[in-house]
């Protein structure tokens, strides 16, 4: 098989053996020889491909290091409504939205808006199960929130979800319900997602094969050759390998399988390729602050958007998804059985009962390189952060909470002080961690450059720098998309630099990133991505 | 002003809106009836443009000159590097309109606007977009879905062709966009008709009378003017921007800070979207508070504004102290 020769441009490798090198030769998906040209040329033989970067830049590809691919395809999409509030700004147009597709519906046909945001859709209103029920008699309708967490049915969308008052709320899920028990609207957590799929399955296989590819080539767009699967279900599974057999552009996919019971199968998935693979469990510590159920030892702002559109009680600090022991439980069954653990956490509170937890199972079975991934990490103490470093925890940031919803977090939810640290990436860099970003697609959408640009400026967007001293410099947050995702996933002598011996998987960017300003990062054209030595998107 | 040598940004609109709503109507009525200023359009193909050849001087593959000094070119790959160039002209443009609705890549033609802005050559200064309020009701829903999306995102749209529906057909539409594009401003037009005012804020040009005007033009907006001695809070100008955004649709100002008046404060208001910001160091005006709006339609609730300015200009002057007696409670 031949190979490609790039030269004739700037060369970023994210590894510090090899600076700044002239030329890097890739063969059989793998990247063959980094370094001056005249050394490398001669090992190119007639069939290697010269590519000149023209004065571009070359870097190892984007690794996303938390994000939910099928999931973004099943969310985002027809016939899935987008109603998040930078397309329909209010609720009364959401309202008029949801009217006119109710309007045009085919009988019986599951109808799905995505997007209802308590923070940025000013006028909303909890929609109530009798209020849906008169927008909507006869089919089966849902609105989910844009953190993906909660949704909102009718009685049709109830029924076909089969959900009633006889159903018991799985552990670590909220029904609400009235006095009876019966559901009155609002469902959370893990519950959602199973309610959802009654949804996805009625719109059939090909739907959701066309939406799988249009998320892979969303990725590729962008630059991003690895992502995980950070809520992984194991009849994901035949997506994942639909996808491989018809030589989609899959980037590599790390899978984290979705735990919600101790006793839960972990699917062994290995692929001698490194396309797919069992990285390690999730499970989720807590939930979502733009719905209130995280936990916190400071309680929320009070004021209309959390006392009447979040519907919090003043001084509202929040809980656990599950009941500690039951967490415990969990957590010790997998870590035990040797797996690598990433856990959702929110709020300070639960990341001390989950480091807590860490430090027990630490001493009980001590794990040098154990890696243990916090997830999101929105309101962790630096004091937390101290502690999680010295027992070898990785953080990872969902970053761009900072540019969609900054003004609100600062404004109604939290104030100033906790909003200037909100998602800490500095304090952690600062304290020696390696992190990582990301964009949790589809809560947002995934581009490594505009995780960069939100680290490096952390500006909202209406302006404002949350937290100037949490900015990350450029190159950090460039290593926290490329080489320290790739150690965040157990793939860092594989993936996330350009060395000898690695994937080739690269992406030709228009700019150096190196060299632009901070809040034009987002900005830089991707010239070409390369997935295992291919070119899968570009010129 | 200290920063002569910095130019002031080209103001630049664009325009979207379905095949067929009025955007060439739109811009035939700039590139003919300039009255003196000099536009450049942008287009991405020519073929639609209504050219009138009487005013033509000069045709290139890419580019049409007019004897009235305004331009019309392609939308391509060097977009970026001629508005830069146009920039430092010294005839340069007074306004830039970018028609964008058949870009194949929305994302990068926002990338250039943005970039432009960023290095001071553009301003961005309406998001306009047309619908053709005669057929609206002959679309299919994911037409109309599509149609209104594109509305919410901008800053003025136009209910155009709006003498092909009754009266009453357009009260429910204006009513229907009012929700669905709630932060835009709505306005009914007639083949397009509608002022460079609102379009780019006023140019500090004067303007020959538009002579050539149709029979259906009076003017579609109108104008308001407030200086004031006493410098200002960004509090306060705050409380005064949300007050004229009920009024106008574009507001300027420049105000000189009240906690350190050394500083001039700047305001940019198109729609709901307001900006302050700060002008060089260096600058004083010549009174404390300058603020000019422009507000859509003919006539201005001038009773209304004048109260509502009056309530505010109380609330700006300093609380007497009490006497000592009534401090304390006896
Ligand atoms: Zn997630």
């Amino acid at each position: 098989m031949s190979g490609t020769l790039f030269y004739g441009g700037t060369i970023v490798t994210q590894d510090p053996k090899y600076p700044a090198p002239e030329a890097v030769l890739i063969s059989c998906g793998k990247i063959v020889a980094v370094g001056d040209l005249a050394d490398i040329q001669p090992r190119a033989d007639k069939a290697t491909v010269q590519h000149d970067l023209a004065g571009q830049t070359l870097l190892p590809g984007f690794i996303d290091a938390h994000s939910h691919p099928i999931w973004a395809a099943k969310t985002r999409g027809a016939p899935v409504v987008d109603v998040r509030a930078n397309i329909v700004p209010t609720y009364a147009a959401l309202i008029g939205k949801i009217k006119r597709r109710v309007a045009v519906a085919a009988p019986g046909e599951h109808l799905l808006f995505f997007g209802l945001d308590a923070q940025l859709h000013p006028d909303m209103e909890a929609p109530t199960r009798a209020f849906l029920d008169e927008l909507a008699p006869d089919h089966p309708l849902g609105i989910q929130t844009s953190n993906c967490h909660a949704l909102f049915l009718n009685s049709a969308g109830f029924k076909a979800c089969g959900i009633d008052e006889t159903t018991p709320t799985p552990t670590g899920s909220i029904i609400e319900r009235d006095e009876n028990g019966v559901p009155t609207g609002k469902i959370a957590e893990a519950v959602t997602w199973t309610a959802l799929e009654s949804f996805y399955e009625a719109w059939g296989a090909r739907r959701l094969a066309e939406e799988v590819e249009q998320q892979i080539l969303a990725f590729v767009a962008n630059g991003i050759t690895t992502v995980t699967e950070h809520l992984y279900m194991p009849f994901y599974k035949a997506s994942y390998m639909a996808a491989l057999n018809q030589k989609l552009p899959l980037p590599r996919v790390a899978c984290y399988q979705q735990a919600t019971t101790p006793d839960m199968r972990v699917e062994k998935l290995t692929d001698a390729d490194d396309r797919l693979w069992m990285a390690g469990v999730k499970i989720h510590a807590d939930g979502s602050p733009f719905i209130g159920n995280i936990w916190l030892t400071e309680p929320y702002l009070s004021n209309e958007i959390t006392l009447e559109r979040m519907d919090l009680k003043p001084g509202h600090t929040g809980g656990p998804n599950y009941p500690q022991e039951y967490f415990e439980r969990m957590v010790r069954e997998y870590f035990s059985a040797g797996w690598q653990m990433t856990v959702h956490t929110q709020g300070d509170r639960t990341i001390d009962m989950v480091l807590d937890l860490i430090e027990t199972l630490l001493e009980e079975m001590p794990r040098p390189d154990h890696r243990f991934r916090l997830e999101h990490c929105a309101l962790m103490r630096r004091d937390q952060i101290r502690r999680a470093h010295a027992l070898g925890v990785q953080c990872s940031f969902f970053i761009n909470h900072i540019t969609h919803w900054g003004a609100p977090i600062e404004d109604a939810l939290f104030g100033p002080e906790r909003a200037a640290h909100y998602m800490p990436a500095g304090s952690a860099v600062a304290e020696g961690m390696r992190i990582s970003l990301h964009a949790d697609t589809p809560m947002t959408d995934a581009s490594a450059l505009d995780l960069m640009q939100a680290a490096v400026t952390r500006r909202a967007a209406d302006g404002r720098c949350l937290g100037e001293g949490e900015r990350l410099d450029i190159e950090t947050a460039l290593k926290s998309v490329t080489i320290d995702a790739a150690y965040h996933i157990g793939m860092e002598d594989q993936l996330g630099s350009i060395t000898p011996g690695k994937h080739a998987d690269l992406v030709i960017l228009g700019a150096n990133p190196l060299e632009t300003e901070g809040d034009r990062l987002g900005d830089i054209p991707i010239s070409s991505t390369w997935l295992a030595g291919e070119r899968v998107y570009g010129g | 002003m200290a920063d002569n040598k910095r130019p002031t940004p080209i103001p630049l609109a664009t325009v979207g809106g379905f095949l067929g709503s009025g955007k060439t109507t739109l811009i035939n009525h700039l590139l003919n009836q300039a009255n003196g200023r000099r536009y450049v359009v942008f287009v991405n193909d020519f073929g639609a443009i209504n050219i009138d050849l009487q005013l033509v001087e000069t045709i290139e593959d890419d580019r049409i000159s007019f004897s009235n000094g305004c331009v019309c070119c392609t939308l391509n790959d060097e977009f970026v590097g001629s508005v830069a160039e146009m920039s430092k002209r010294q005839d340069r443009p007074d306004a830039i309109l970018i028609e964008a609705s058949g870009v194949a890549d929305p994302r990068a033609l926002e990338a250039s606007l943005s970039a432009l802005e960023a290095s001071n050559h553009v301003r961005l200064e309406t998001a306009l977009y047309i619908v053709d309020a005669g057929c609206f009701g002959q679309r299919d829903y994911a037409e109309v879905e599509m149609l209104i999306d594109h509305a919410a995102t901008s800053d003025l749209v136009l209910l155009n062709k709006s003498d092909l529906v009754s009266e009453q057909a357009l009260d429910g539409l204006l009513q229907e966009f009012s929700v669905a594009a709630p932060y835009a401003a709505t306005l009914a037009t007639v083949q397009s008709c509608v002022s460079p005012a609102l379009l780019f804020g006023n140019s500090d040009r004067p303007t020959r009378p538009e002579a050539k005007a149709g029979p259906h033009r009076h003017p579609d907006y109108h104008h308001w003017h407030y200086s004031g001695r006493d410098p200002m809070t960004r509090d306060a100008l705050v409380e005064l921007t949300k007050i004229l955004q009920q009024h106008f649709f574009r507001i300027k100002g420049i105000v000189q800070s009240a906690a350190d008046p050394t500083i001039w404060l700047s305001l940019q208001v198109v729609g709901t979207r307001a900006v302050i910001g700060q002008l060089p160091q260096g600058f004083t005006g010549k009174d404390a508070v300058e603020i000019v709006g422009i507000g859509i339609g003919p006539k201005m609730r001038r009773v209304e504004l004048d109260r509502s300015m009056a309530a505010f200009e109380e609330t700006l002057k300093p609380t007497p102290a009490l006497p000592a007696m009534f401090t304390g409670k006896t």
